[in-house]
């Protein structure tokens, strides 16, 4: 499956609403992950202003999944699509419902960074563990759509191992958590703020995870979800005929 | 008639005997040789009495001769070799043309592969990241290395539209924004590669239908700008705190109910009031200090320096307030600074005092404060030591920015104006010195101007030779 496949149709309409299809799921990619990036900072710097904007911006996050679903449904309806376009429009139907998801996470970090309580922690090695783990996150959500816009199956796989040290990393930070409220039980509501807003980057990446497996499946045309990490870089390596 | 024969030496240089004629010449001599084989074919022919077989053979030879030039021509026409052997008649004259015009033409293309691959190398190297796009599609045509570094392109992105890898919202409303002739205003944006790079994107029309993507890195004017807003701020506010101070206090002498009192009962609030503005007044000093110094782009004024006696006056004006904290202040082995020194007197003399007074600072009562000096194979240093509090070694890099403070509440208590040590930086850079800094916290520090010894010989003019 390479990018010009898409383009192959006698129909040049068609080709133009599969392309037309892809650039919105990019979109609204760019858009999901700015929302994530200003939720983070808004929470980082204790920005109100620009929590708020996350939170009212999540209407556009909406809008783009029912106007690519609807794209979505027409394509099916009036086309009938076979085979790699086929796979193209299931994986967008599933790809957008993970970035939905991820743009509600995103607005949920908003939130926490709107409750004051989160002022009076021990803030600096918080945010500092919170940070590294976003960057991660973030790096991954990136390289998820941009294995969707290059089709680049070995990169969709990275996507895939690179969650698998996020997990990790959450762990670590959940442990130390814990202690932290053990020590000192005053800390207790604010390190759980920490631990929800930790989780909620830690769905973000499981988001992305999936992301990365669908493209997999649009590009080799195997369902890699649920398979160990070996079985999917065998899938990956398989090339296509 | 010299024409020609110059023409037959030019084109024997080329070693074509025919090259030069004119395409008559040639007709003619072409008419000439086929008429006189002609004529000697009938004569044969006549002679044996078999005319017509005669003129057949002699016919198909001739052909058949012609036949053979044309191939050869052929063969080194399309295989693009040069002609080996060269080829006589009509013949030689037509493969002369061909091989001239072949030539002219591979020079052509050779040059203008040459250029092409300048302006490609030209373009590699510029900085900024260029992207030409197609116009409605935003399909990527070609880009520089730039791009791939700043917007994380790679060679398989050819032919993709551009928001499908430079995603960010404002990036996409800019880019479908309708054409114009002029370029749309400039849009900031972080670096969809490193978040911490800052880059400004333009688009420019370049043809109906292409445009182009620049994106410049601005990180380095961000950051200016952030120390800019930053020493602003930071000058306001020190410079607000003892304003703060003696303004209370003739706000509470302004009060109608203190009419009454005498000037005496103040005594004590116009002491304080006095101190604030020492203080101000030497801060403005400090500042006025560092702009005079950053903005002389000359190096140095080049006096000699009498380096003991300068220490000596050092010592003596600081003493009195070395003795008022409990601090010993004394210069180790007073024989080593008698090395001269070539610079400004007056500026060495400020980077030293600034130096001894920080020391004096930050050392508690009954410490001690040493100057000494050190010549080694490169340097010749000037140090201060003392064993104060220290610094811890996360602060030591930044320690030379202006109003720099390790510890604010500190630092104010012993009221220095935070320029210190970056005055003493910018007179040692234009003394072609160094300021190394060592600290233990807890152990004291040890701040050291190495001077570098090639400038230390003899200068005795002002035309010195600078490195």
């Amino acid at each position: 499956m390479k990018n010009s496949e898409f383009l192959q149709h006698i129909s040049t309409k068609y080709n133009t609403e599969l392309e037309a299809v892809r650039k919105l799921v990019l979109h609204m990619g760019g858009l999901i992950q700015q929302q994530m990036r200003e939720a983070m900072q808004a929470m980082l710097s204790n920005n109100h202003q620009l929590a708020q904007s996350v939170i009212a911006n999540d209407h556009l996050v909406n809008g783009y999944e029912v106007k690519i679903d609807h794209e979505c449904a027409k394509i099916l309806a009036i086309r009938q699509p076979t085979a790699g376009d086929l796979r193209l429009v299931v994986a967008v139907i599933k790809t957008i419902t993970d970035m939905e998801r991820i743009g509600d996470q995103a607005t949920r970090i908003a939130h926490f960074a709107l409750d004051n309580s989160l002022n009076h922690a021990p803030q600096s090695d918080f945010y500092l563990k919170l940070n590294h783990l976003f960057e991660r996150v973030s790096s991954g959500l990136d390289e998820a759509l941009e294995s969707f816009a290059r089709l680049d199956a070995e990169q969709a796989l990275e996507v895939v191992k690179l969650d698998i040290s996020v997990d990790d990393e959450y762990e670590a930070l959940m442990r130390q958590l814990s202690t932290y409220m053990m020590e000192d039980p005053r800390t207790i509501t604010q390190v759980l703020n920490v631990m929800w807003i930790a989780r909620a980057l830690e769905r973000i990446g499981d988001h992305s995870k999936n992301i990365g497996e669908y493209v997999i499946y649009l590009i080799k045309g195997k369902d890699v979800r649920h398979i160990s990490l070996d079985e999917k870089e065998q899938a990956v390596r398989v090339p296509v005929l | 008639m010299s024409a020609t024969l110059a023409s037959m030496r030019k084109s024997r240089q080329y070693g074509f005997r025919y090259s030069k004629m004119g395409l008559l010449d040639l007709l003619l001599l072409f008419l000439r040789a086929h008429a006189l084989l002609l004529l000697g074919a009938v004569v044969i022919g006549l002679g044996f009495g078999q005319l017509a077989l005669t003129l057949l053979l002699t016919l198909t030879g001739v052909l058949l001769w012609h036949l053979h030039q044309l191939n050869q021509l052929l063969n080194h026409y399309s295989t693009d070799t040069l002609p080996t052997a060269e080829l006589s008649g009509i013949w030689g004259g037509l493969q002369k043309r061909l091989f001239k015009q072949q030539r002219r033409h591979d020079k052509a293309e050779k040059n203008l592969k040459k250029q092409i691959s300048h302006y490609q190398d030209m373009i590699e190297e510029i900085p900024n990241a260029l992207v030409v796009l197609q116009n409605n599609s935003h399909a990527i045509i070609a880009f520089n290395r730039a791009a791939s570094q700043l917007l994380g392109l790679n060679s398989l992105d050819r032919g993709q539209p551009i928001d499908h890898f430079i995603r960010i919202p404002d990036f996409v409303r800019y880019l479908n924004q309708p054409h114009s002739k002029t370029p749309l205003e400039p849009l900031i944006l972080p670096s969809p590669t490193q978040q911490q790079t800052l880059l400004q994107m333009e688009i420019f029309p370049l043809s109906k239908k292409q445009r182009m993507v620049m994106a410049t890195d601005m990180s380095h004017t961000h950051r200016l700008d952030q120390m800019r807003r930053d020493f602003v701020a930071n000058v306001s506010h020190e410079l607000r705190t003892p304003l703060t101070v003696i303004q209370g206090f003739v706000e509470s002498m302004l009060e109608p109910n203190q009419a009454e009192t005498t000037l005496t009962e103040w005594h004590e609030a116009l002491d304080l009031m006095q101190q604030q503005n020492h203080r101000m007044g030497r801060l403005l000093d400090d500042l006025l200090l560092l702009a005079q110094l950053e903005n002389q782009q000359l190096p140095a004024k080049r006096d000699r320096i009498d380096l003991a006696a300068m220490i000596d006056h050092l010592i003596t004006s600081l003493l009195p307030v070395a003795e008022k904290r409990g601090i010993t202040l004394q210069i180790e082995h007073p024989s080593g600074c008698t090395v001269e020194l070539y610079g400004s007197e007056h500026e060495l003399y400020s980077a030293f005092y600034n130096l001894i007074d920080n020391a004096l600072r930050y050392t508690p009562s009954g410490g001690r404060v040493e100057l000494f000096c050190v010549q080694s194979e490169h340097h010749f240093t000037v140090t201060v030591r003392d064993n104060g509090i220290g610094i811890e070694p996360q602060h030591l890099p930044r320690l030379t920015e202006r109003f720099y403070r390790v510890d604010a509440g500190r630092s104010r208590e012993v009221g220095g104006t935070g320029l210190g040590l970056a005055i003493v930086k910018h007179i040692l850079n234009r003394h072609e010195a160094k300021l190394q800094i060592e600290s233990r916290v807890g152990q004291g520090s040890r701040f050291s101007c190495l001077f570098p010894l090639p400038t230390l010989p003899a200068a005795p003019s002002s035309t010195v030779t600078l490195r």
